[in-house]
């Protein structure tokens, strides 16, 4: 489901920093810690089966050059994120945010329900610089 | 109408049947474990199994086994309407969840003979409590299956919306057996008081008050810890991340995964797999039947904290077999058709639930009635399905929620009869037709057309290929960036149709302007919802619309889509009627694809 990644990564640098500096590196470990610690034990949203699965979207993601990735492979506590395309990460979030209307399943406006609420509920992260 | 008049005509059209759902959910499944078993009095027997042979029941595991709850899977057919090609496949989801119980319990006492010494040191240490807990997350491990298996994985997004509203914990719709596993395991009460008399059998304090968590934790196969409880002990994790190793595994961890040794045995051996093969294939098949059964595999953990076969050849061989089966006896026009066929039912049957529940009924309610219906055994689904839509097709007027539309409700009755009378003509028909019985349309479009001459019916098959052909025109005048058109299909189509393929690809619009615009024949549309699964499968390859063009025309080129059943036509026997229709239809998907994804 990267499109839900790219969806929480959008709103979660919108939220984080204003500046666009943020999310030029951002650590995955402190994604990933948004991801599993406040959506998952928080709003109870369970989108990835774990870390691995999570660093899979991000792969593919750059591979269609929304994101780049740094740092290793193997070792995700040391991989840093840096968005390549702001523009189109906002254009694939609003294709996430409409698609319920679009498409008629309500479930995916609960989705982005839960994940804003989590983004409202999160405390503000430490820099990841 | 006014609202009054609504609600009480209503109540009275569906009232009886949706609270003779829930009494039967209350009654036999919610019903608290104290009025059924007395835990003191349970002594541990054992069953005869096929493939193991005798399989202790320690005292736990027995008293799960009585509660109505895990004895409804005695009635739960493993592979569905499989045995109308296979009749030796009537085995049931208790027969598997017992040899996966069995299998994984030996697998844990092997491996706690051989625990590394560093990994002790690290306090990792197997006790009975792992016995225990491994042993009841592997009974239950199957326990929300609904009747006709994953026959209905299609309506997964649907029930996991519906139970999003009283449940706390929301899933992506990857599997309808998990999610309402989960919902039994944490919501219901039989099951919870049941867990609570089994963790009198644990000795650490630290797990005895958490074992639904514990067992749902492990029955999910999420790494993370889903419980905030869990989330601060380290040691509790390894375990756990141990168990659910050897019960299954975690993406990018090759775990044991003693369910899926047990259903390729017991599938493979209940069908007869060995009928299928060729003499090489059939030997090895057997030499590796025979070593499930000896156990002849090694087993270690990793990192002391994930169980592992440590045994190339018998991972290699394991991923051969499964291979077979899936061709051999999962997968295929008859099992695609049959499963969309009650997908579409069910589907239907828990909207008018639903619906029946919002006028008069809280959602808990409602979803009680909805667990009652989706519960009940093979038999007894298909007549509450058919008392359901029934009333439904007779009193309409009621049902006035766009979707789905009335006439789709109506015509999935008529579906009901059909698939009660013909399934097995039209499931041997299609196992055995061949491309030299299928007469194309333009060859572009590949459109199949089977004439079911038994029963004076039409199939028209859409396939991938075909659904190339939609995408590419739908998509061919769009002129934004490459990435957004692959998020769209991704998003608006593919995961959407994933999470609810009716809704998603708005069968009953598009079976009522097919309808309208062809008023001598009548068009019932059915959407396969495993084309889906296989799509999102091979999407990592999906970077752009050329390789999506690829996957669907070389990998999953002749999988269904749809499938649309008319009544018989013999005029579309002439070349260019079935082409003027192939056209109209192309059309139609078209406009549909278009008007959702807008790049």
């Amino acid at each position: 489901m990267w499109t839900y990644t790219a969806y929480i990564l959008g709103k979660y640098c919108e939220k984080y920093d204003k500046s666009p500096q943020k999310c030029d590196n951002l650590s995955f470990k402190e994604f990933s810690s948004f991801v599993f610690d406040v959506l998952w034990r928080k709003e109870q949203l369970i989108f990835h089966d774990g870390a691995e699965d999570l660093f899979n979207d991000f792969k593919y993601m750059q591979k269609l050059g929304i994101v780049e990735l740094a740092g290793g492979e193997t070792d995700f506590e040391k991989t840093t994120l840096k968005i390549k395309d702001k523009k189109q990460l906002s254009e694939l979030g609003k294709i996430v945010e409409n698609s319920a209307s679009l498409t008629g399943v309500k479930l995916f406006d609960e989705y982005t329900r839960r994940i804003n609420l989590a983004l409202e509920e999160a405390p503000c992260v430490v820099s990841s610089k | 109408m006014s609202a009054d008049v609504y609600w009480r005509d209503t109540y009275n059209i569906f009232g009886p049947l949706f609270y003779e759902l829930v009494g039967y959910y209350e009654s036999s499944y919610n019903r608290e474990p104290e009025h059924i078993v007395d835990y003191a009095k349970v002594c541990p027997s054992s069953e005869v199994l096929p493939i193991y042979g005798i399989t202790e029941l320690p005292k736990h595991i027995m008293y799960l086994s009585q509660l109505p709850l895990v004895n409804r899977l005695r009635d739960i057919q493993q592979l569905s309407y499989t045995h109308i090609l296979f009749p030796g496949a009537t085995h049931t989801r208790y027969e598997h969840s017992l040899g996966v119980m069995n299998l994984s319990c030996s697998i844990l006492n092997k491996l706690s003979k051989t625990v590394p010494a560093e990994c002790e040191s690290k306090g990792l240490k197997l006790t009975n409590d792992d016995q225990v807990i491994l042993g009841i997350a592997a009974l239950l491990h199957d326990l929300g299956h609904p009747a006709w298996g994953h026959a209905l994985d299609g309506i997964t997004g649907f029930v996991v919306e519906l139970l999003g509203r009283t449940m706390d914990t929301l899933l992506t719709p990857k599997k309808l057996d998990i999610a309402m596993t989960l919902y039994l395991v944490l919501e219901n009460n039989q099951m919870l008081k049941a867990l609570e008399n089994c963790s009198k059998e644990l000795k650490n304090p630290e797990v005895k008050d958490k074992l639904s968590q514990i067992v749902a934790q492990i029955i999910m196969e999420e790494e993370k810890p889903l419980f905030a409880e869990m989330a601060d002990n380290d040691l509790l994790l390894k375990k756990i991340h141990l168990l659910t190793t050897i019960l299954g595994t975690y993406q990018g961890v090759d775990g044991i995964n003693g369910d899926r040794i047990d259903w390729i045995a017991r599938d493979a051996h209940h069908a007869n797999l060995g009928a299928k093969l060729e003499k090489h294939d059939l030997k090895k098949y057997e030499r590796f039947i025979d070593r499930i059964k000896k156990e002849d595999y090694k087993v270690g953990i990793k990192n002391c904290e994930f169980a592992y076969v440590d045994d190339p050849n018998f991972t290699k061989t394991m991923k051969e077999i499964r291979e077979k089966i899936y061709v051999n006896i999962y997968e295929g026009i008859a099992r695609s058709f049959s499963d969309s066929l009650l997908t579409r039912l069910v589907y239907s049957a828990t909207n008018v639930l639903d619906i029946a529940g919002t006028s008069f009924a809280s959602p808990t309610i409602t979803i009680r009635a909805i667990m009652g219906y989706l519960l009940m055994p093979d038999s007894r689904v298909k007549d509450f399905t058919n008392q359901i839509l029934y009333r439904a097709k007779q009193n309409h007027r009621l049902l006035d929620s766009p979707q789905p539309s009335v006439r789709f409700i109506a015509k999935s009755y008529d579906l009901l009869k059909l698939y009660d009378e013909s399934t097995t003509y039209i499931m041997h028909y299609l196992s055995s037709a061949t491309l030299k019985e299928q007469r194309s349309g333009k060859e572009k479009l590949g459109f199949s057309l089977f004439d079911l001459d038994q029963i004076d019916k039409t199939l028209i098959v859409v396939t991938a290929t075909s659904f190339s052909e939609i995408l590419g025109r739908a998509y061919l005048t769009s002129k934004s960036p490459e990435v957004l058109k692959i998020a769209v299909i991704f998003q608006d189509i593919l995961l959407a149709a994933r999470t609810n393929p009716i809704v998603a690809m708005r069968v009953h619009a598009l079976e009522n302007s097919l309808q309208d615009g062809l008023q001598d024949m009548s068009i019932s549309i059915l959407v396969n919802y495993y084309f889906f699964r296989r799509l999102e499968d091979c999407f990592k390859e999906v970077h752009n619309l050329k390789a999506l063009k690829k996957v669907l025309e070389e990998d999953l080129k002749s999988t269904p889509v749809f499938f649309i059943l008319t009544s018989k036509q013999d005029l579309m026997k002439a070349e260019s009627v079935f082409e003027g229709f192939s056209t109209g239809l192309m059309a139609s998907f078209i406009s549909y694809f278009q008007s959702i994804g807008k790049p």
